[in-house]
């Protein structure tokens, strides 16, 4: 304690009380750059359609590109709390040059204050925001910043659609970790070099607010710039990929934009891309979805047709004759028909797997089924007796 | 027999009779009652009703009054006084005319907040108005979050979720922070020491940001019973509070027993075991059938009692339900149905810890018996508030334990009955507390130049500190946060250092088992190398201590030695704060640095206690500033004595001294050291001295030093008082340790003290 209240005095006594403080300077600073449009996998060409295809729930009622904001910012820290800044700000626009970036950038802390009110004024020109990970990191955070300053903007009600989750939707199946660099180098087929790590950025900031030196931000701006492209270029390709899931050349992707689709209420669209996988590495769930598709919309003779087919060609597992089982059972009143896709899933299900044994859950669901399946039949018998 | 037959009968037998050392008879007293006040809500009046409450009792009528005058309110209240309307009348009645006035309640542990938010819950749902109340706490699920951000009205939270949870997301929470009318911080008596210390900087905190959002909230305060409720509170809120402590709640007769176990080994001072009384006494309310509560003061304690009276209830088909046992470590769940049989009376006896002397609600209860002496006076009446809840007769027996602390109060109950309950120490301005605190609130918001975090405190000193470490960052006037981390999660509020050791049983090698854990500054002790440590009965060897990855790893033995370290404790002065002469000696308050290094090991046999060898230890120092207070003796006070009687009379007083202490300051004996030195290397002269054992100090030596020498004059009355010969573990420690006349210095020492 001794050494603390030394170093407390130490500190103090070195320094006048009240510190005559420079004038800060200029607020804030502004970089510009113009990406042309042809770079940017045909953002264009994108209809409010198209983007409610990829996002079931975006909110948004129209979309207007040049009413669009492409947004990603760098931050002090990711613990999102009260201490943590966003100190740039990067926005994409469009007008008729092509797509604008600009980077603003706090010269120092003082700064925030107007940097957010020029952030704000030119928000209010945008009716949709476009951002990768913002729903849950950015906008919360410039709307966390702008409240310190007593800036009321309602960010996050605005139509927003996050790239983070539309792409997981459809690469998940394909990419292990769906962050943006592993997008645009395995879906925009683009690889970054030199990029400046994410971890690094704050120390950087902080360092050019002890220097000055304007230099130390070259990284964290074409770490930023690059990421801000890559929302437009991202959306205008999943967007193609959207209305055009047979030309996409993987198949995870077309079961991930079926999957999409499904879940959006497109269901003739998304029965198109289970359709494609018919013959592909992924049939079983493909066929699995389509089957779903066709209980949901109760078109029983399709989606026992499609359970059938799994059957005959042995994908699915136990699924398609748990699926029929549950069809004759309940949909055809069927019994002797149900205990005979039961039976066939008890089958399947103690063969499935000789090294691991069968999946215990399963057969047990399977057995209380089969016993239900033959009081039932019974009941029947008894029944068709009576005079 | 009902609980006034078998008191009748307790006072007719002698063999009880001849080791009650006191029997207090509090008598019955009326309920003071007062109208509903006018300005209350028209819709709360048939909800009370309904519930039986036609009028306030006093101090809930006052404590309306005093709120609705905007001031800031501490309610002193003992248990069952119907506290809790004391501060729900005056939040909702607010909340029902302004819909967008917003409240906090803290309570210390969330078990209390589940208890209060429902009783508030069932008030809400009688008014049928929209009020929401939310716990906020580490169950809540995320998702609900928002909710409770957006739309609380009354949001129940606790000190650590305050401070990690809310403040430094406090942009998420503006519709609270702006609308904020009431704080309202219940069973502020748990808030002292380090937690206290701790607490009010998150009120500073949140007062901060109050002010940031423009809103001037007033506070409610509820204490138990204790000598300082107002300066505690006001030290905890930092502002003046008016005081609410005439109770207008009815309470029935009370009975509270001293009783002492009889002597069984006059020469060595051996009392019967405080358990088996304790058993005894308890099983003969069991065997009533009085609603029975059994508070023991460790975890095995209440498991030992919890079997035996189990054993006394089993019925036939092996059902023992009546008794059940309650304390931390049992699962939520679990403690929430037992709370409830005690509440719907399924349990007739329940033996606690001190988890049931905080206000959870369990019911009605008859009787209560104390294994062991609680520790300080306000437990003891918060305890004893356990029984008698209604307007009948209530029984309270206390069983000392052979320890000295205990001994003094059932030996003086003029001293108990006597002396206003403990202070609870605070002390937010710790250095510490203090630095971690300061950078919570930059991260929070940016200080202005010339900004006070609080009163008397040099902010700027600190924020220059902070700007050399590079943590904050001066710009424009202002100190802005700038680093990475997330202060407030490198802070905890319930104590200055949490690193604990676990032990870890290795004798399976296929199964390791980690059997328990230890604080670091006992470590050393127990758990060096080749130590023979004891857990649950059992003898296991220490084979490995992982001092860096604290990991202890023992293997069971068998053996017929035990083991034990030889402590050093060095403390060194630092700094002299404060001083004044005693006699030609001094009496000072500083800042020491306090070292703490284990050296070597002794073994000895278990029965004959012969020495069978030693070994070395090789740990590092462990070492802690803090604060201390120290009496140094000048040569007038120890003439006439030898060296060595001095010794043994110096170590008489540090032991009796050890046990007298809390009695004052109402701490943990854990929280305090006593040391002496025949010949201090500071002082030069022979010196006791007592620090706090908290890293900073907490500000217990302080008052210790504001005590002067007056305290001698109560280790002299215990010392006195003791029946032994020559010493023994109830006063100055045994015998074999404090020499033949240590007893005898020590005695002729404090008197010299006192004459002061």
């Amino acid at each position: 304690m001794r050494n603390l209240r030394e170093r407390l005095m130490a500190v103090s006594a070195g320094k006048p009380p009240t510190p005559q403080m420079p004038d800060p300077g200029e607020p804030f600073f502004c970089r510009e750059h113009v990406v042309p449009l042809d770079a940017l996998y045909g953002i264009e060409r994108v209809t409010l359609e198209d983007i409610r295809a990829c996002d079931p729930a975006f909110s948004g009622t129209r979309w207007a590109l040049e009413r669009v904001l492409f947004l990603d910012t760098e931050t002090t820290g990711l613990s999102g709390g009260a201490g943590t800044v966003a100190f740039e700000i990067g926005i994409g626009f469009f007008d008729a040059r092509g797509m604008v970036i600009r980077q603003y950038v706090m010269r120092h802390y003082g700064g925030e204050g107007a940097m957010l009110e020029e952030m704000a004024g030119l928000l209010r020109r945008f009716d949709t925001i476009v951002s990768f990970n913002g729903k849950a990191f950015d906008l919360p955070l410039i709307e966390s910043r702008m409240i310190l300053h007593r800036i009321r903007l309602p960010l996050t009600q605005m139509p927003h659609l996050d790239l983070l989750h539309a792409c997981r939707r459809v690469y998940k199946l394909r990419l292990k970790r769906c962050n943006l660099a592993t997008l645009e180098a395995a879906v925009l087929g683009q690889r970054r070099c030199d990029d400046l790590p994410g971890a690094q950025v704050p120390q950087r900031y902080f360092d050019y607010i002890r220097t000055g030196e304007e230099a130390l931000l070259d990284d964290v701006l074409r770490h930023n710039f690059e990421d801000v492209r890559s929302l437009a270029a991202l959306t205008g390709h999943l967007c193609a990929a959207f209305r055009a899931p047979q030309q996409l050349a993987h198949a995870q992707d077309v079961l991930g934009v079926g999957r999409t689709l499904l879940r959006g209420g497109h269901t003739q669209r998304a029965r198109a891309c289970f359709k494609i996988l018919g013959h592909s590495t992924l049939c079983a769930q493909a066929h699995m979805h389509l089957a779903v598709s066709y209980k949901r919309e109760h078109e029983w003779a399709e989606a026992v047709e499609t359970c059938r087919h799994m059957i005959a060609k042995g994908a699915g597992g136990t699924w398609p004759y748990i699926e029929l089982a549950k069809y004759y059972e309940h949909i055809a009143k069927d019994i002797p028909q149900a205990l005979h896709y039961a039976l066939g899933a008890l089958r399947v299900s103690l063969n499935a797997a000789p090294l691991h044994g069968p999946d215990e859950r399963e057969t047990a669901l399977l057995y209380r089924r089969i016993a239900r399946l033959r009081a039932k039949q019974d009941r029947h018998r008894w029944e068709e007796h009576k005079p | 027999m009902n609980l006034e037959q078998l008191l009748g009968r307790l006072k007719d037998t002698p063999s009880f009779m001849e080791n009650v050392t006191h029997w207090e008879t509090i008598p019955a007293r009326e309920a003071i009652y007062a109208d509903f006040p006018p300005q209350m809500d028209t819709r709360l009046t048939p909800v009370l009703q309904a519930r039986g409450i036609y009028r306030l009792y006093s101090h809930q009528r006052q404590a309306f009054d005093l709120a609705a005058q905007k001031q800031d309110v501490c309610v002193v209240t003992p248990t069952a006084s119907g506290k809790t309307l004391c501060y729900n009348l005056p939040v909702l009645n607010t909340i029902l005319h302004e819909p967008d006035a917003r409240a906090l309640y803290l309570f210390p542990t969330k078990a209390l907040s589940a208890d209060q938010v429902s009783e508030l819950y069932a008030l809400i749902e009688g008014v049928g108005a929209d009020v929401k109340t939310y716990t906020y706490d580490g169950d809540t699920p995320a998702a609900a979050r928002r909710q409770v951000r957006q739309a609380g009205h009354i949001v129940v939270t606790n000190p650590d979720m305050l401070h990690a949870g809310i403040l430094p997301h406090h942009t998420k929470w503006v519709k609270l922070f702006e609308n904020l009318r009431y704080i309202v911080i219940d069973e502020i008596h748990a808030y002292r020491g380090v937690f206290g210390s701790n607490l009010a900087n998150v009120i500073r905190r949140l007062m901060r940001l109050c002010r940031f959002y423009g809103s001037t909230p007033q506070f409610i305060c509820c204490s138990a019973t204790i000598a300082n409720p107002g300066e505690l509170a006001q030290t905890l809120i930092g502002r003046p509070v008016s005081l609410v402590d005439e109770s207008g709640a009815a309470s029935g007769e009370k009975h509270i027993v001293f009783y002492n176990p009889p002597v069984v080994n006059r020469q060595l001072g051996m009392r019967k075991s405080v358990l088996q009384e304790t058993l005894r006494i308890a099983s003969m309310l069991v065997d009533n059938d009085i609603p029975t509560i059994v508070f023991g003061k460790s975890r095995l304690t209440v498991e030992v009692l919890t079997r035996h009276l189990k054993e006394r209830v089993r019925d036939p088909l092996g059902n023992a339900g009546r008794v059940r046992g309650y304390r931390g470590g049992y699962l939520p769940t679990l403690r929430r149905e037992i709370e409830r049989g005690l509440r719907c009376g399924e349990i007739r006896t329940v033996v606690s810890t001190n988890a049931l002397e905080l206000g959870i609600d369990i019911g009605q209860l008859d009787a209560c018996v104390m294994c062991g002496y609680p520790g300080s006076i306000a437990s003891t009446w918060q305890e004893a508030g356990r029984a008698g809840r209604r307007k009948n007769t209530a029984l309270t027996i206390l069983v000392a334990s052979s320890s000295a602390l205990d001994q003094y109060i059932v030996t003086h109950p003029a001293y108990f009955f006597g002396q206003s309950p403990e202070n609870a120490l605070v002390h937010p301005d710790n250095l510490y507390v203090l630095l971690g605190h300061v950078k919570c609130a930059a991260y929070e918001l940016p200080f202005e130049a010339g900004e006070s975090y609080a009163e008397g405190v040099s902010t700027q000193e600190l924020l220059d500190y902070l700007c050399e470490e590079h943590i904050v960052h001066l710009t424009g006037g202002r100190y802005y946060w700038m680093a990475e981390e997330f202060p407030a999660a490198d802070l905890s509020l319930r104590s200055v250092t949490s690193e604990n050791f676990v032990i870890i049983d290795i004798s399976n090698p296929a199964h390791h088992n980690v059997i328990g854990e230890m604080d670091r500054y006992t470590v050393p002790m127990l758990l060096h190398e080749h130590a023979i440590y004891m857990h649950e009965g059992r003898q296991f060897q220490v084979e490995k201590l992982d001092f860096t990855e604290k990991k202890a790893y023992v293997r069971g033995v068998n053996v017929d030695y035990y083991t034990d370290a030889d402590l050093n404790t060095s403390v060194k002065v630092l700094d002299v704060l404060k001083e004044q002469p005693l006699g030609a000696g001094t009496l000072a308050y500083g800042e020491v640095l306090v070292t703490w290094l284990v050296t070597m090991f002794k073994k000895f046999k278990l029965d004959t206690q012969e020495t069978l060898g030693f070994g070395p230890v090789d740990l590092p120092e462990l070492e802690m500033p803090t604060t201390a207070c120290w009496w140094a003796l000048d040569e007038c006070m120890t003439a006439g004595f030898s060296m060595d009687d001095l010794q043994g009379g110096m170590l008489g007083i540090a032991n009796a001294l050890r046990q007298i202490i809390p009695l004052y300051l109402m701490c943990s004996p854990r929280d305090i050291c006593v040391q002496y030195r025949v010949r201090d290397p500071f002082t030069r002269l022979p010196t006791i001295l007592v620090f706090d054992n908290y890293a900073g100090g907490i500000g217990l030596s302080e008052r210790v030093y504001g005590m002067r020498s007056l305290i001698f004059g109560d280790v002299h009355a215990l010392i006195k008082s003791c029946a032994c010969e020559a010493g023994c573990p109830s006063c100055v420690g045994p015998r074999a340790e404090v020499g033949e006349r240590g007893k005898q210095t020590a005695l002729a020492l404090t008197e010299r003290l006192m004459a002061l």
